[in-house]
């Protein structure tokens, strides 16, 4: 169970001012659903994200998963930001470093991962000659390496073609499957995949319901 | 306590290889570095006859291998001091920190997994001045049985450079450019660290300042090797280095905390 507990954010604007993005935010998810994040450009979506997977600090509040602190490796969050990796590197090397990274001694099979989601292909290309669409397939492979309890998925199939997005909506029905107390969050303006996972809906405008 | 060593094994091993992965795949990267050093050595070999063919004053023996060692410390310093700050001005500028930051490592030590690469360059940039300066002048440097001291001076001057290069880098995590800690090191170092000239040209309170500077100690020690060193003389040298090292390393690790902290705080970690 994750519980969100009365987190505040805000960022200092020019001349004294604050955006307050989230007031006393305080939400249960339970352990196996997949949650859909609605809300407009600028809601608070991505923040609220990034503070779940520990890139920015709340101001205020806590999060807990199963009554212990949220930490980084509990999160996978996979967002469209196709500079998080080596452009200089090959698609293998840059998969093959950030299983290292997440996994040290206990090492996820690449090649059978890229495989499943149909990227063996990619294999030996430098990230930096890949399609936009590639590199957010790669950076879907890249959260599936990261064993962690919660995957945060943001905007993250938005370039990828309509082929990708079915062998995708597979994989994670085979993953949510084998890890049913995984907590999946899902922000997109495309509701195709959404429409197929019981998912459920959590308004943005909830972020600021303390304010 | 095995596992933990493993895991951190692996780790430097795959931060090892993915450097040298990137630093190979500049094609005329490695020519430039050497054809760099190679160039400073017969530049500084010339420019040192102007100094040597009159008897001088402020020296012992020959400007050439002065100079050529504070060259080589000097660029010992920049590549490791700038490591860091570097990396992490690189990891901001790519976008790749959060994806790094994003694993139950602490946030210090992946960053820090970036030195042994810069650490293994800047020794083998180090290494070719002084060899190559010993093959252009015929004079020979170190004798091998002091190897193990020379591998110790050596050493304790890297961690002193860690402790700064951490300095510095925690000032690039939140302001991102302009960095002080490195001007300030750089032009004391250049200026009286005994880098290109002797700091007993210059009056006694700078001379005395000059002393305190840990590439003068490191220098002082170096050019010992060449006058006949004996491990007894540099104790008191030795001992302010492991003071250097212990102190920058911990206001370093320090400072790197707090302003990761902070920029996680403003949510800034990933700006450039």
């Amino acid at each position: 169970m994750l519980s969100i507990k009365k987190i505040s954010k805000s960022f200092n604007l020019k001349k004294n001012k604050k955006n307050i993005v989230l007031k006393k935010f305080t939400k249960v998810i339970e352990r196996g659903t997949y949650n859909y994040i609605e809300g407009s450009n600028g809601s608070g979506k991505t923040t609220f994200f990034k503070i779940l997977s520990g890139d920015i600090l709340p101001d205020e509040g806590e999060l807990l998963f199963n009554d212990h602190n949220l930490i980084n490796s509990d999160v996978s969050y996979i967002g469209t930001n196709d500079r998080s990796f080596y452009w200089r590197l090959s698609v293998f090397d840059n998969l093959s470093f950030f299983n290292n990274l997440f996994n040290p001694t206990d090492n996820v099979n690449i090649s059978l991962l890229m495989d499943e989601l149909d990227i063996s292909n990619l294999k030996d290309k430098k990230f930096m000659e890949l399609s936009q669409g590639q590199k957010q397939k790669v950076n879907i492979c890249r959260g599936f390496l990261k064993k962690s309890k919660i995957l945060i998925f943001d905007e993250a199939l938005s370039s990828t073609d309509q082929e990708f997005k079915k062998t995708f909506k597979l994989k994670l029905e085979e993953f949510l499957n084998k890890n049913q107390k995984i907590i999946v969050f899902w922000a997109s303006h495309d509701s195709e995949i959404i429409g197929d996972f019981m998912a459920k809906k959590i308004n943005a405008e909830e972020f600021l319901i303390g304010r | 306590m095995v596992d933990k060593l493993s895991t951190n094994l692996i780790l430097i091993k795959t931060f090892f290889i993915r450097d040298m992965k990137i630093f190979a795949s500049y094609k005329l990267l490695l020519f430039t570095t050497i054809f760099g050093i190679i160039m400073n050595a017969i530049l500084f070999f010339y420019f040192s006859k102007l100094v040597d063919s009159s008897p001088n004053p402020y020296l012992d023996g020959s400007y050439y291998m002065y100079v050529i060692f504070g060259v080589a410390a000097t660029d010992l310093s920049v590549v490791i001091i700038n490591r860091l700050n570097n990396e992490i001005r690189d990891y901001q500028l790519t976008g790749v920190i959060d994806s790094l930051l994003s694993s139950h490592h602490s946030d210090l030590k992946i960053l820090i997994l970036s030195y042994p690469f810069g650490i293994f360059m800047a020794l083998i940039r180090f290494f070719i001045y002084i060899f190559l300066a010993s093959f252009i002048s015929g004079q020979s440097i170190f004798d091998i049985n002091n190897l193990p001291h020379l591998i110790l001076i050596i050493s304790l001057y890297i961690a002193v450079i860690i402790g700064i290069g951490l300095m510095a880098a925690s000032i690039t995590v939140l302001f991102k450019r302009g960095n002080p800690i490195l001007y300030i090191y750089f032009f004391l170092s250049s200026s009286i660290g005994g880098v290109f000239f002797p700091p007993t040209v210059f009056p006694s309170y700078v001379q005395f300042i000059s002393e305190l500077m840990p590439i003068k100690i490191l220098l002082d020690i170096l050019r010992d090797f060449q006058t006949g060193f004996q491990f007894i003389n540099v104790g008191e040298k030795l001992m302010i280095l492991i003071c250097y090292a212990l102190f920058f390393l911990i206001s370093g690790f320090f400072l790197m905390k707090l302003s990761l902290r902070m920029a996680r705080m403003k949510g800034q970690l990933t700006n450039y």
